[in-house]
């Protein structure tokens, strides 16, 4: 008998329809069947080891507490956040959901944890963090923004990691090159490097190069960079005297003209751009993560810009003895940008990452913050560290020698924004990393790109602030609303003194926002 | 009178159950979730109890302002709602109903009109100044005053005219938010600086700033009192920041400060 390519290509869709039926109904039954509470977990770091680590917590997890299952749901962070705000608006979304304050969102999907932060994690007992608040049992004291949203005025979400770029290196090939596994610790030393891999390659007819880099790992590094060069800019925009300048503040300030591109320090601060991109593979800005990681693994680079969440990845694929370094920024005493540059360069808060939410509309409240509790003990937080090579955040919980290394290293200068990110919105962003081709290209230079991005930034900055003050009002909207029912919930004799708006600095900054968006560029509102 | 006590009786217990019933639809509002929130009040729209029926008429249109998708002709029978309670009584749905006319006016509708907020929340504060809608009024008319209401008028004098509104004050939390706003408004125009370290330092003395706000308020007295060369200030908001905020980044550049200031002068 012959099946013909429609007959086959029917049954096999049929086969498959039958089979996914079976897996749904399994999985449907087995929750109907079971005595157990079920949550689901859902997040985006399908990086080596992350996955396995939250399947170890999990069935740790319910070692101690049979009586609920817990499911992770990993999902490619490319198709992440449509998929969350799908589940959401569908009313199936996951009990727990990796997700981040930018997002839209947050106060519809999720509820707020405040009450459950203030108490002790009982998963402590026995430990030095017994009896402690949740919420100081974190090593930032849960002061990330994620963790506590300052446009909702509340403590939302839980951590599971902190990180920041480190350049790690092939210890051999290092050797192999300059006779030592000792890494540059400065700004000229890594210049030299740089030159003496390229020297070595050259004589060596090796396709080699200094440092592996790509379109995504570069940018940490590269705001890095700038900003050890733009303290004195900075300083200079600091009229709200908080010696601090929020992405917004960047933002208004270079659309009132405070400053732009061809301002000397961020001048300064492309020539060295210029003179870091050219340690990399000239084409990087264009090569993906993975390439970058390939060139590295394969031994034609001696060095590579490794984010912390590739740590744990990196140590598992490569056959070479691997060390970590932070890039040596130039300091006051460099003999060619001593002049702006000021250092050292704090990297910033240690604040948190990988944050977990509750769903708000979760059936099974308890069981979810019980969980989420665990995984965050100094029990959990340590299964998390050891399998995913991740820096753990719970407070007494020891990374390994060789995630130390990924630590940020809080002490210097910081003003939290940076210019190559002016308002942490995607359009002044991508346009700017999009022409950092002009500079950073073997063909290009800081004057191409200075001449590139000067008719251009100020209208996607625009745009970006705009997103702000529609952001800012809706919340406003949205807030106004829960705060009446505050007000009707509560006893007369124990109503707030006010209402429970958004607070008055959240709406002061909207319309702050909203009026130099409204003027005419370079002028005062 | 045995009867009229079980009249009044019964009465206060019908009362009190249809107040009950409303308590579902401010708890689904308080969530977000207005369309079930809609659902109760509108049941209980036309309670024979008029108090009842006053309240749910005020979630209805509150609830309004957050039905998705929120449409301007939503946002118009809100306001011809609110309009109706703010104009036919003093109780508290009338109050509430006057702060939501300022908002709608401020904030919701798709033109904001800064004059309409401005009226609304006046005559709420002259008409009810203790009430918490007059009391979080005054900050929100602040705003209209300091960044909308005219333009033309020098921020300077918008400020001084925002800061006769402190009289108006009558609990920690209004006063505490007019001197903030102020304060935010001297940096925003580019203001001599000076004149906002009375307002932040009763921003810290009242008390009644989140956290996040107040770290930021301490910095800023530090920084103003440095330069006005109040070195021993100065130091107290360094140290009452650090002490309040040790794992801030800008602890570096504080301590930098703090020694710049504890070295004997020439």
């Amino acid at each position: 008998m012959k099946f013909s390519q429609k007959t086959a290509g029917l049954v096999l869709l049929g086969t498959a329809y039958l089979l996914s039926t079976f897996l749904v109904l399994r999985r449907s039954t087995e929750e109907v069947r079971s005595d157990r509470v079920t949550i689901r977990i859902c997040q985006w770091q399908l990086e080596l080891g992350v996955r396995d680590a939250i399947d170890a917590i999990i069935h740790r997890y319910e070692q101690l507490n049979p009586r609920v299952h817990v499911i992770q749901i990993a999902v490619p962070d490319s198709a992440y956040l449509p998929w969350v705000q799908t589940q959401m608006v569908g009313g199936t979304g996951p009990d727990i959901v990796e997700y981040s304050f930018p997002w839209p969102d947050t106060a519809r999907n999720f509820q707020p944890i405040d009450a459950d932060v203030m108490q002790p994690n009982p998963y402590n007992k026995g430990t030095p963090l017994e009896g402690i608040a949740w919420k100081d049992t974190f090593i930032d004291g849960m002061i990330s923004p994620d963790n506590f949203v300052q446009s909702l005025n509340a403590y939302y979400s839980v951590s599971m990691s902190v990180g920041v770029p480190r350049i790690a290196y092939n210890r051999q090939l290092l050797k192999a090159i300059t006779g030592s596994e000792e890494p540059p610790h400065t700004y000229r030393e890594i210049v030299t490097l740089a030159d003496r891999i390229k020297a070595y390659a050259q004589v060596h007819n090796l396709k080699l190069v200094p440092l592996a880099n790509s379109q995504l790992t570069h940018r940490g590094l590269t705001d890095g960079l700038m900003s050890s060069m733009c303290f004195y800019m900075m300083q200079r925009l600091d009229v709200r005297h908080r010696l601090k300048i929020d992405p917004a503040d960047l933002g208004m300030s270079y659309l009132r003209g405070d400053w732009s591109y061809d301002s000397p320090e961020v001048v300064e601060g492309l020539k060295v751009l210029k003179e870091y991109s050219a340690m990399c593979p000239p084409a990087f800005l264009q090569r993906l993560r993975e390439t970058a990681l390939i060139d590295f693994v394969a031994g034609r680079a001696v060095m590579i810009v490794a984010p912390a969440f590739e740590a744990g990845s990196l140590k598992q694929v490569v056959s070479f003895p691997i060390g970590a370094f932070r890039f040596p920024y130039p300091q006051h005493d460099d003999p060619v940008y001593g002049r702006y540059a000021k250092g050292p360069v704090s990297e910033g808060q240690i604040t948190t990452g990988m944050p977990f939410y509750l769903n708000r509309a979760t059936r099974h409240r308890a069981e979810a913050i019980d969980f989420m509790r665990f995984m965050t003990s100094q029990e959990g937080s340590t299964i998390f560290t050891r399998l995913s090579n991740w820096m753990p955040v719970t407070i007494g919980v020891k990374a390994t020698d060789y995630v130390a290394q990924f630590m940020p290293q809080p002490e210097g200068y910081t003003w939290y924004a940076g210019v190559t990110d002016p308002c942490q919105h995607v359009d002044s962003r991508e346009y700017l990393f999009t022409e950092m081709g002009a500079l950073m290209n073997p063909d290009g230079s800081v004057d191409a790109f200075r001449q590139a991005v000067r008719g251009g930034l100020g209208a996607r900055i625009r745009d970006d602030l705009r997103r702000d003050v529609i952001a800012g009002l809706l919340n406003i909207e949205r807030e106004d609303v829960a705060a009446a029912a505050v007000v009707e919930l509560t006893p007369a004799a124990r109503r707030p003194e006010t209402l429970r708006l958004v607070t008055v600095s959240n709406e002061i900054r909207t319309y702050q926002i909203r009026n130099v968006v409204a003027a005419t560029p370079g002028a005062t509102p | 009178m045995k009867t009229l006590r079980f009249i009044v009786v019964l009465g206060f217990a019908a009362f009190v159950a249809a107040g009950a019933e409303l308590t579902p639809g401010w708890q689904a509002l308080a969530n977000y979730r207005a369309e079930e929130a809609l659902k109760v009040f509108d049941g209980l729209l036309d309670d024979p109890n008029p108090a009842v029926a006053r309240e749910a008429r005020f979630g209805h249109a509150v609830a309004l302002l957050d039905r998705q998708p929120v449409s301007d002709s939503q946002v118009a029978e809100a306001r011809r709602m609110f309009t109706e309670l703010a104009g036919s009584g003093t109780d508290d749905f009338a109050q509430g109903a006057r702060f939501y006319l300022g908002r709608i006016a401020q904030h919701h509708q798709l033109q904001p009109d800064p004059a309409e907020a401005a009226r609304q929340y006046r005559q709420l504060i002259a008409e009810h100044a203790d009430s918490i809608w007059a009391q979080s009024a005054l900050s929100r008319l602040a705003l209209v005053m300091i960044y909308d209401l005219d333009p033309a008028v020098p921020p300077a004098t918008r400020i001084a005219e925002v800061e006769k509104l402190l009289a108006d004050a009558k609990t920690p939390s209004a006063e505490s938010e007019l001197h903030l706003a102020i304060a935010s408004a001297i940096f925003f125009y580019r203001l001599p600086s000076a004149p906002a370290l009375p307002h932040l330092l009763a921003v810290v003395q009242l008390g009644r700033v989140e956290w996040t706000v107040r770290s930021e308020v301490l910095v800023q007295l530090a920084e103003l009192s440095r330069q006005a060369a109040r070195k021993a200030d100065a130091l107290k908001y360094y140290h009452m920041f650090l002490k309040e905020n040790p794992l801030d980044p800008r602890e570096y550049i504080i301590h930098e400060r703090m020694k710049g200031l504890e070295q004997p002068a020439g």
